[in-house]
């Protein structure tokens, strides 16, 4: 149990410095509306234990989401878009439980479940949150075919770097 | 129990989840300069909307005052019309229209709302919210926008009584607009809104949709306000005039504001035509 919370700390340090620091440089694009995002730092809430009582969980994230603001200088968005995605998912864990259910006290990883799971799964995730954050961003959905077109063309990039940082770290626990 | 304290802690973390998205949000407002206008100019269009709604509605409650002032308004306008002025100068009428000095104001206007009317049998009279106190007198002329109205007979205190053209005792001097050849006005209680004007000789040419307006010959009612058009004329045989139906402008049995005329230079045309 304690080595499951350093662990968390590490990667929760470890992800919003990379983040922060290094991820934040990439996000100028190609323009209009096809500019894209890397965001690496959901894989925290991705991989986050699912056992964690959910307030626990929450405040968690919240405070993720804080600590990327400071990095990108927009307090509360990133913040408003963790705590949501947090919340939201137990049920995108209910929608792709496997059939022997969850190891609840371990970080949901590729050894456990597979390539096919761990897509569907931070896939459906990163979408909800890349879709809230941009909505956010733009806070009126006037903008609508905008919010859409920067969801789709981070989401590309985002689940890649998500994907392969998940293989590089792939500990068998 | 079991299912009790899921329900609680379900309940209590989505409690825990609008409370970190509430904080979220107004951190949101309060550090960004983007989201904090966009929300600001949207619950401006909000409110101003809702502002706007309510103004709608408050309108109703203020009709009544100001349906009052723009009949003050139109009184008025009616009294710097040519025809309720005297032009004391043979000038150039146009040139010199605005010029107080030259004109002496003959007629005055007083708006006034019917209060009470009947249109049954051949004696119509109406009610009107301006008596005595207002200066109503009898014999005065009563109008509305477009066309006659009447006459009054009697004054109280705060109402007068209005004998309508539509009445077996009226009788107008009245004109054809484009000959200018005079005659009288009569009701003889047939149709609503259709009077008779009499005494227009055959010799004269009359056609349908010819325009009648007042003479001016009254002292009661300026000249040229507009009565109404010809309907249809005939000459009875063995007689000199013409019989012509006269369609009114104004339809009596709906109107509900009108203007009192006072002729201010009444009492000095009587004294005139007495002495003679």
């Amino acid at each position: 149990m304690n080595k499951l919370v350093t662990n968390n700390i590490i990667w929760f340090v470890l992800l919003v410095l990379s983040q922060g620091l290094i991820l934040r440089n990439f996000s100028e694009g190609v323009g209009g509306p096809f500019y894209f995002h890397v965001f690496l730092y959901p894989l925290f809430l991705f991989r986050f234990p699912i056992g964690t009582p959910r307030y626990i969980q929450l405040i968690v994230a919240f405070f993720l989401g804080m600590s990327i603001d400071f990095f990108y200088d927009s307090p509360g968005v990133h913040a408003a878009t963790s705590v949501f995605t947090m919340y939201v998912r137990p049920l995108v864990l209910n929608a792709f439980e496997p059939r022997e259910g969850y190891n609840i006290n371990i970080s949901p990883t590729i050894s456990q479940y597979g390539v096919g799971w761990i897509s569907r799964y931070t896939g459906t995730l990163l979408l909800i949150h890349l879709f809230i954050f941009f909505s956010i961003d733009a806070f009126t959905f006037y903008y609508i075919t905008d919010i859409l077109l920067k969801t789709a063309s981070s989401f590309v990039i985002s689940i890649a770097f998500v994907l392969m940082t998940l293989f590089i770290f792939n500990t068998k626990q | 129990m079991n299912s009790f304290s899921n329900l609680f802690s379900t309940f209590s973390s989505f409690l825990l989840f609008l409370l970190l998205e509430v904080l979220s949000f107004v951190v949101i407002i309060r550090g960004n300069e983007h989201q904090n206008k966009v929300f600001f100019t949207t619950s401006n269009a909000f409110s101003g909307y809702i502002a706007e709604k309510t103004t709608n509605v408050n309108h109703y409650f203020s009709l009544a005052k100001e349906v009052e002032r723009l009949k003050t308004v139109n009184a008025k306008l009616m009294e710097q019309r040519e025809n309720a002025r005297l032009l004391l100068s043979p000038l150039d009428s146009n040139a010199t229209n605005q010029d107080d000095t030259l004109f002496l104001q003959e007629f005055h206007f007083r708006p006034a709302t019917i209060v009470n009317k009947s249109f049954f049998g051949n004696k119509n009279y109406m009610t009107i919210d301006k008596g005595k106190r207002d200066s109503i007198k009898v014999n005065q002329g009563v109008i509305s926008d477009d066309g006659l109205v009447g006459i009054v007979v009697a004054v109280g205190t705060h109402f007068s009584r209005v004998m309508t053209l539509l009445h077996r005792s009226t009788s107008i001097s009245a004109m054809i607009k484009k000959n200018q050849s005079f005659g009288s006005i009569v009701w003889r209680g047939n149709t609503p809104n259709v009077v008779q004007l009499e005494a227009i000789p055959k010799h004269i040419e009359v056609d349908i949709g010819d325009t009648i307006v007042t003479s001016g010959y009254s002292n009661i009612f300026p000249a040229q306000l507009p009565i109404g058009t010809i309907r249809d004329f005939k000459v009875k045989k063995g007689n000199s005039n013409y019989e012509i139906e006269v369609q009114l402008f104004n339809d009596l049995t709906s109107l509900k504001h009108v203007y009192v005329i006072d002729n201010l230079l009444l009492d000095e045309l009587k004294n005139l035509e007495k002495n003679e």
